[in-house]
């Protein structure tokens, strides 16, 4: 049956069209054409701007007010196609893949901002506008094509098909206690020219699903996306005037242009400048990831946008209703509590309601299983940048069905000072990455005395910071993005940031790293040797812990960044992941493969709730307790510490598990450990010892072999022992 | 650009071939799918011969996938595509429209195996 509103009302020029539907923002594809829907409050008009795909002038410029024809009786009408403070038209007969679109607005009646000066409206007739809801953006289609500088346009709204066909893939909704995350980089997974794939899948979302298999061996299961909403990778890039290349880019990615729609350049399909294809792209690598049991997480970054301060770029936000968009002080300068130069007004109810929108689009559009929200703590400030009790927002977040099951992790701290680890605010949902839990860890590592109590509290999930929330508040990682690879971390002691051209100044200086004798690269093997050890006790001491472990791509490789530790700007071979590594190696990756296993194999390692100390089941053990060189007598005060996990402390629908011993000897010397009696008929069993050479470093689970000695076990100078005890 | 659709018949009337010549894009791309749909009433083997398509949008993968489906829905119907270019070719399995289809190098190496 036809339509009523699949006809025109008016005629603009040769274009047809009738009053367009607020709901939802932006261009949607309805019957017979495109609806599209624009908020701003405080523009007085807006135009429609429509675009032949990559034309620097629009071939039609529509009005949202004026003097229109009507279709019935071809009299001249007058017609505002606008509810309330929202501007929306639905134009016919016109093919969505041929187009482009942005919009113009302005308010005469209020004063406009100079460029570099402060002030709250920046509207400019002068500029197309991208659409804020685009869920295509062309522009930069294709990674590191250089762009016409001169094209009035450079963010380009599309319109793309939402018709995937899924083939009935869920999200796997994996338990929050099972996860072991990877924290990826989609260019830089398959960039490099050791990675096997063809050229034409290099760096993008297919190349990422060529490589799935190494991912599903690791035996991660969840894999956190750096950045992947469009972003300009030419933001802030520097060029070499003598070679003409370029030396920085924008190369993580950390500056949103457009929150709805993925990264063009990470698509193989990108260059087509089909948007369609893209999100198709990345939708068959979710699809595909999720086949094989791996969740996907995104890196989200709604504390900021690409427009920058005063003297950035108008992309959309700012054209659009900057002080709404934005957080302004009273003089109309931005607050810049991200560190790059503007901040979202996250808690102004329209952002609000657009940041909720692109999750909710992302959760149902694109089976998103969870996100990772960048500075979260801006997410908790007002619109004055006052930290607020309960955010708006973040209860929103927390509360809304669409994101019922989603992940959602805040990176507790901002670049305005506000640092919430342990305090975000949780509703029972949120977790946090946990940044004490990994300076607790290198700490521990590097032999710092004193750190056996804290090193405690990493292994039971951060019971100090995170008291009814329990361990899955805690994310858990030694590594990240930010900072050292886990090889660097103990290969310098200091950052080595020459490459970013900032003076060394840029990343951040509390490392807690030790070098093992000297720094940088070195060709002694004994230092090579503490190296590989260093890393296996980090990981080991990751996997063991309660919470959720997540380990940063090509640390299980060994992949080093030469001491540089903000390669934020680097799109070579500092960030693309070395797969020769993964022959040279291989006896690390081995161990990473196994120790993964082992937390998988131990339900014990997975605990929802935080364990007691106590023998609340009378088992005749407690959940946990604590050790040291004496078996019951942990101290304190040193670098060694030892604990022993009660498997029949299990959560609910476990079978009950092993007793897991961990010895961690953080001390230069090699230490006997008197190992806890096990009740009769259980014997220990070696399970990973990092003091030896693979490949007795690790057994797999199965596999371990029986102790010798069933009362104590030596552990080498700086190494962690790990037994498993059960009757067989 | 335009799209023009040659249907004939082959291995003594067992496979219909359709040869398409042009663009399949979000203006040709309805045509197309019609016409594929019209002749899968009379048939039940058709070989798209995409040889001379130079250029296939999201639109036109779309128009792909429905015939397969509706081919898949009529039992032992088949929609068997022959003589992508690499561009094409790439541009279905990255987007994951390929693995719907059976894909042949050649008209003559899809009539054999179909025929």
């Amino acid at each position: 049956m036809d339509r009523i509103d699949a006809h025109p009302t008016h005629l603009f020029q040769e274009y047809k069209l009738r009053p367009g539907k607020p709901y939802p923002f932006g261009a949607t594809l309805v019957p017979g054409g495109i609806n599209f829907s624009v908020f701003s409050r405080n523009a007085g008009y807006c135009s429609l701007l429509l675009y032949r795909k990559g034309e620097r002038e629009p071939y039609a410029v529509i009005p949202f007010r004026g003097l229109f024809m009507k279709v019935c009786g071809n009299e001249p009408d007058w017609v505002d196609f606008r509810i309330g403070n929202v501007f929306t038209m639905t134009i016919l007969d016109i093919d969505h893949e041929e187009i482009e679109y942005g919009f113009r607005m302005d308010n005469p009646a209020l004063q406009h901002s100079e460029y570099g000066k402060p002030g709250f409206f920046r509207f400019d007739p002068g500029k197309t506008l991208m659409d804020p809801y685009a869920k295509g953006i062309g522009g930069r289609d294709e990674w590191g094509r250089e762009p016409d500088w001169t094209d009035p346009y450079w963010h380009r709204s599309r319109i793309i098909f939402d018709d995937f066909d899924w083939e009935g893939d869920r999200p796997p909704e994996i338990p929050m206690e099972d996860l072991v995350i990877y924290e990826a980089h989609v260019r830089g997974f398959t960039r490099h020219a050791s990675s096997g794939v063809k050229d034409f899948w290099a760096g993008t979302f297919t190349g990422m699903r060529e490589k799935i298999p190494y991912l599903k061996e690791l035996g991660i299961n969840c894999i956190e996306l750096m950045p992947i909403y469009e972003f300009d990778e030419f933001e802030h890039s520097k060029r070499d005037e003598a070679t003409g290349k370029y030396v920085k880019m924008n190369y993580w990615g950390y500056s949103t242009v457009g929150f709805f729609a993925p990264k063009a350049g990470f698509a193989a399909t990108g260059s087509t400048g089909d948007s369609s294809m893209v999100a198709d792209e990345l939708k068959t690598l979710i699809k595909e990831l999720h086949r094989n049991g791996i969740e996907v997480m995104l890196d989200v970054v709604f504390n900021h946008t690409a427009e920058g301060n005063e003297f950035g770029p108008t992309i959309s936000y700012r054209g659009i209703d900057n002080p709404t968009y934005y957080m302004l002080t009273s003089e109309g300068y931005y607050y810049n509590f991200s560190g790059t130069g503007n901040t979202l007004n996250c808690n102004n109810p329209i952002v609000r309601t657009m940041v909720l929108d692109a999750l909710r689009f992302w959760a149902s559009e694109y089976h998103i299983d969870g996100f990772r929200f960048d500075l979260g703590s801006i997410l908790s400030r007002d619109a004055f940048g006052a930290p607020m009790a309960n955010p708006p927002l973040l209860e929103t977040l927390a509360f809304d069905p669409v994101l019922g099951k989603c992940k959602l992790i805040a990176e507790a701290w901002d670049a305005g000072g506000l640092y919430q680890v342990g305090s975000f605010p949780a509703y029972g949902r949120w977790a946090e990455w946990n940044g004490k839990c990994r300076d607790t860890i290198r700490r521990f590592l590097k032999g710092d005395s004193g750190m056996a109590g804290a090193m405690s509290q990493v292994i039971q999930g951060s019971p100090n910071l995170y008291a009814g929330r329990g361990p899955t508040a805690s994310i858990n990682f030694v590594t990240c993005h930010d900072g050292f690879t886990l090889y660097d971390m103990v290969a310098y002691n200091g950052k080595h940031n020459e490459a970013n051209l900032e003076n060394n100044q840029d990343g951040a200086n509390d490392n807690n790293s030790w070098n093992c004798g000297w720094e940088g690269e070195s060709t002694d093997p004994t230092v090579n040797a503490l190296r590989r050890r260093q890393i296996r006790n980090a990981m080991t001491m990751l996997m063991v812990s309660q919470g959720v472990p997540m380990i940063l791509q090509g640390d299980e490789v060994g992949s080093t960044k030469y001491g540089n530790n903000n390669t934020y700007c680097h799109d070579n071979e500092l960030n693309w992941f070395d797969w020769s590594l993964t022959e040279k190696n291989s006896e690390l990756l081995r161990f990473f493969r196994l120790i993964i296993a082992f937390r998988h194999a131990h339900p014990i390692l997975r605990h929802r709730h935080h364990l007691r100390n106590r023998d609340w089941k009378n088992t005749g053990y407690a959940d946990i307790t604590w050790h040291g060189t004496e078996a019951w007598h942990a101290d304190w005060n040193g670098n060694v510490l030892a604990f022993l996990l009660n498997g029949q402390y299990v959560e609910e629908g476990h079978d009950p598990d092993d007793f897991i011993y961990v010895a961690m000897n953080m001390h230069w010397d090699a230490l006997p450990f008197e190992v806890p009696m096990l009740p009769p008929e259980y014997r220990w069993r070696m399970a990973v010892n990092t003091g030896m050479d693979a490949p007795e470093d690790i057994f797999a689970p199965g596999e371990e072999p029986l102790l010798e000695d069933q009362q104590q076990v030596l552990a080498g100078g700086r190494s962690v022992c790990i037994l498993v005890g059960r009757k067989n | 650009m335009d799209l023009e659709i040659t249907v004939s018949l082959a291995c003594e009337g067992k496979v219909t071939v359709v040869q398409a010549c042009g663009f399949i894009d979000g203006k040709t791309a309805p045509d197309f799918q019609n016409k594929i749909i019209e002749v899968m009433q009379e048939v039940n083997t058709i070989l798209i011969d995409m040889a001379q398509v130079g250029f296939m949008s999201s639109a036109g993968l779309r128009a792909m996938l429905v015939t397969h489906q509706q081919a898949q829905q009529a039992a032992a119907k088949v929609v068997a595509l022959a003589g992508l270019s690499e561009n094409i070719r790439d541009n279905m399995e990255a987007t994951g429209f390929l693995p719907f289809f059976q894909v042949f190098d050649t008209v003559d190496t899809g009539l054999k195996e179909l025929g």
